[in-house]
């Protein structure tokens, strides 16, 4: 953890995900509808925001009666922090075994994404004829 | 077990064949036609690969004595501090183990060559008491399953558990609704949710019990998004996650074999083929284009952080394959020709497989070269709890008798059952349990009768006198092959003729001055001059106490033992003996062997006096005999104990009785 962030419990991770996931600030009603499969009590959420605000992960702004969230800590950093070195490996091992992934092939460096991209191109062109 | 592994090995190797004809096949005809063929094929073979594991429970119970002693050898091995010499001998086994096989299956030379080879190194290795090499490679083969599968359950476990904490679920919005749509448009009924994940690079479908779509981000267009979701449900109405699985289970079964780990990879990449075709099948050229160009960019996506160098793996092959399965307009053929052929040759050679397995199981390895010729009486190893099962077996008031002699076998039947003596090997060869039949009567109305045939190869067990209310039906074993069955047969053509009481002049003769009971049928003439007969010794509760076979050759006697439950031990301890040492406490009276006789004293005087002052712990009363116990040697004996007055000569009697049983 070179950047020091504190790795989140998964339930407060979600609610850093819709934060993150949406453009603008958010409200707790908001958090609470997407949290809908979930079914948690308000106080719930917002005590998970509460603990976030701690950790220094969201910030609060009162805007009239509705207290809006929006982060500190951008999602990628958080990301690369946490997750990128552990899972990346994981996942890419996972992939072809246990999931039906949409492209499940080797990953490709630049030259063969080239080299796919004219071939594609060749065989457009071929069917366009 | 050798034949476990040796049927495991056959079968990774004729599915290794198969495996390559497949490639083969789809290799040379992949221009015309589709992979779709080959999707069944890998799914019998996947199936066809994972019965060995029903085979195994068959033969391991099959070989359960032969294990349990092996594994007891193995003890003595470690105790023997791992002689160096027997440690290297093994490991040189074990390497030859797996090239021979596959020499063998190969050519189907399997019997004779080196089976033999393989059998007289299993005998070497037993000699310096070590694990075969079978059950080494065994052991390594079940150590492999459990790290691979392990490995693989527990990866899916982290994977989940990761993905679903970074996963946001959708489920409002366009997106929920495309899918939605999707899900109308495909006839799926069950909900299938999707989540946005950004630690994925490729949208997928995850998730074995509850498929759900996952996909890298929201910035796709409503286009791109309908394609993907289309795709990911075409897995998930065909199972393709459960067909993974198998595939998945099959490789870690057979995890020595590569050609089952390139038929993993293969057949994943076919769900992907066929995938594909399903998506483009009655489309546009347009529509090819756009799911291509959503191809191409999920590839760029996943495209590696780290610069590798690639290239020589051809990563970009298969991918070019899709494309042109993709956008090839012209109908592809399906194949299903090439199903329906290479599946008819694998049922033969199945077909092959489980005869070779059938064969294999009912000889001995190590005993057997030719099945056919092979000697009547080579009947499995010794197995020191047939002796035992024997010995701890209660005999009733009918003694154990001979009921059938030859050279080669004798067979003795008593009330528990019947026991097969091998006199060649000198061992107890079979052990047949009556009781639990409910043919253990000697005596009455449910008087059994136990027959042999001429051969001795089978015995007739029956009632003597057939209850029409209570059918008890005729039963027959077969001494070869240990089996118990139900017959209609209820005679044999010819009985053995050979069977003498002790009454006969010449038994009599040979005997001469050895005391025998006086129980019939307890001779066989097996020889002009050779007899055989049954001896055994009885204590005086009726505890067997051992059961010899004597040959009378010649004027040579020689013994052999059936069993001897107390062999070394001192003898049960007598009533006279008791009572002289045992229950010296009781003063006066005149002492016999199992009573003393008071005068003057009532019958409760007497009790009073044995109880008084003895160390014998009292237990219970029974038919107003009091009951003790004392440990006397080895032995935990019983006494009853009762004192009754003769009123003619107003004697007290006190009566010691040993009742063990």
């Amino acid at each position: 953890m070179k950047n020091g962030f504190k790795r989140l419990p998964d339930s407060e991770l979600q609610v850093m995900l819709i934060i993150w996931n949406s453009k603008e600030p958010v409200t707790r009603t908001y958090i609470e509808e997407r949290l809908e499969d979930k079914k948690l009590a308000p106080t719930t959420i917002l005590s998970f925001l509460s603990r976030l605000e701690q950790k220094g992960f969201v910030k609060v702004e009162r805007i009239g009666k509705n207290n809006y969230y929006s982060p500190l800590i951008d999602e990628e950093s958080y990301i690369k922090n946490e997750a990128k070195t552990v899972l990346d490996k994981l996942y890419k091992s996972s992939i072809k075994k246990f999931v039906a992934a949409l492209y499940d092939g080797k990953e490709l460096d630049n030259k063969e994404l080239l080299e796919l991209r004219d071939f594609l191109d060749q065989k457009i062109k071929q069917g366009d004829k | 077990m050798e034949l476990f592994i040796n049927n495991l090995i056959l079968l990774s190797v004729t599915s290794s064949i198969f495996i390559v004809l497949t490639h083969l096949v789809y290799s040379l005809s992949k221009d015309r036609y589709t992979a779709k063929w080959k999707y069944y094929i890998w799914l019998i073979l996947a199936i066809r690969l994972l019965i060995p594991l029903d085979i195994s429970i068959k033969s391991l119970s099959f070989n359960v004595p032969t294990f349990q002693s092996s594994t007891s050898n193995n003890e003595v091995f470690i105790k023997e501090n791992f002689p160096n010499e027997s440690l290297n001998h093994t490991f040189d086994n074990l390497t030859n183990v797996p090239d021979n096989n596959l020499k063998n299956t190969s050519n189907q030379t399997f019997e004779n060559t080196t089976h033999k080879e393989e059998i007289s190194k299993t005998k070497k290795t037993k000699v310096v008491k070590t694990l075969s090499p079978y059950q080494i490679a065994f052991i390594i083969w079940l150590s492999g399953i459990l790290a691979f599968t392990g490995i693989d359950i527990i990866k899916y476990c982290i994977f989940k558990r990761k993905l679903k904490r970074w996963s946001l679920s959708i489920n409002k919005g366009r997106y929920n609704e495309l899918l939605l749509d999707s899900l109308n448009k495909m006839k799926i009924n069950n909900p299938v949710n999707l989540y946005v994940s950004k630690t994925i690079n490729t949208p997928m479908l995850a998730g074995i019990i509850k498929p759900s779509i996952y996909i890298p981000h929201e910035n796709y267009s409503p286009e791109e998004l309908e394609i993907i979701i289309k795709h990911e449900l075409i897995h998930y109405k065909r199972r393709d996650l459960l067909y993974k699985l198998l595939l998945m289970f099959a490789k870690d079964v057979h995890w020595f074999n590569p050609f089952v780990h390139f038929m993993a990879i293969e057949a994943n990449k076919d769900l992907e083929l066929i995938c594909d075709e399903e998506m483009v099948k009655n489309k546009d050229f347009e529509y090819r284009e756009r799911y291509s160009k959503i191809l191409l960019d999920s590839a760029s996506a996943a495209k590696s952080q780290v610069h590798l160098a690639t290239g020589i793996f051809g990563g970009a092959k298969t991918i070019k394959r899709r494309f042109a399965n993709i956008l090839n307009a012209r109908q592809y053929k399906k194949g299903y020709k090439f199903t329906a052929g290479i599946a008819l040759l694998l049922i033969v050679s199945n077909l092959f497989v489980s005869c070779g397995e059938k064969v294999g199981i009912s000889p001995q390895p190590g005993e057997i070269n030719n099945t056919v010729t092979r000697d009547l009486w080579d009947l499995p190893e010794e197995d020191e709890s047939l002796t035992q099962r024997m010995a701890l077996r209660s005999y009733g008031a009918d003694m154990p008798v001979l009921v059938y002699a030859s050279d080669k076998i004798a067979i003795v039947s008593d009330y528990w059952g019947i026991a097969v003596y091998d006199l060649v090997k000198e061992r107890l060869s079979r052990v047949v349990d009556l009781i639990s039949i409910n043919m253990s009567h000697t005596q009455g109305d449910l008087c059994r009768i136990v027959s042999v045939n001429k051969e001795g190869t089978h015995i007739i067990i029956k009632r003597m006198f057939k209850n029409p209310k209570n059918p008890v039906p005729t039963y027959l074993y077969d001494i070869e092959k240990d089996k118990l069955e139900i017959t209609q047969q209820e005679e044999f053509k010819e009985y053995p003729d050979n069977l003498y009481s002790d009454d006969n002049k010449e038994v009599q003769n040979l005997l001469k001055d050895t005391v025998w009971g006086s129980f019939n049928y307890n001779f066989a003439k097996i020889g002009p001059d050779k007899w055989i007969g049954l001896k055994y010794d009885v204590n005086e509760w009726n505890d067997m106490r051992s059961l010899y076979l004597y040959v009378f050759d010649n004027g040579n006697v020689s013994k052999k033992q059936i069993f001897s439950k107390y062999n070394d031990l001192p003898p049960w301890p007598t009533e006279a003996e008791i009572m002289e040492s045992h229950l010296s406490h009781i003063k006066g009276g005149k002492r016999y062997e199992d009573h003393i006789i008071f005068e003057d004293l009532t019958a409760e005087e007497v009790m009073k006096k044995f109880r008084e002052g003895n160390d014998w712990t009292y237990i219970e009363t029974e038919d107003g005999m009091e009951k003790y116990k004392k440990k006397i040697g080895n032995y935990d004996v019983i006494i009853g104990v009762n004192a009754y007055t003769d009123t003619d000569t107003n004697e007290t009697i006190l009566y010691i009785r040993v009742v063990n049983n």
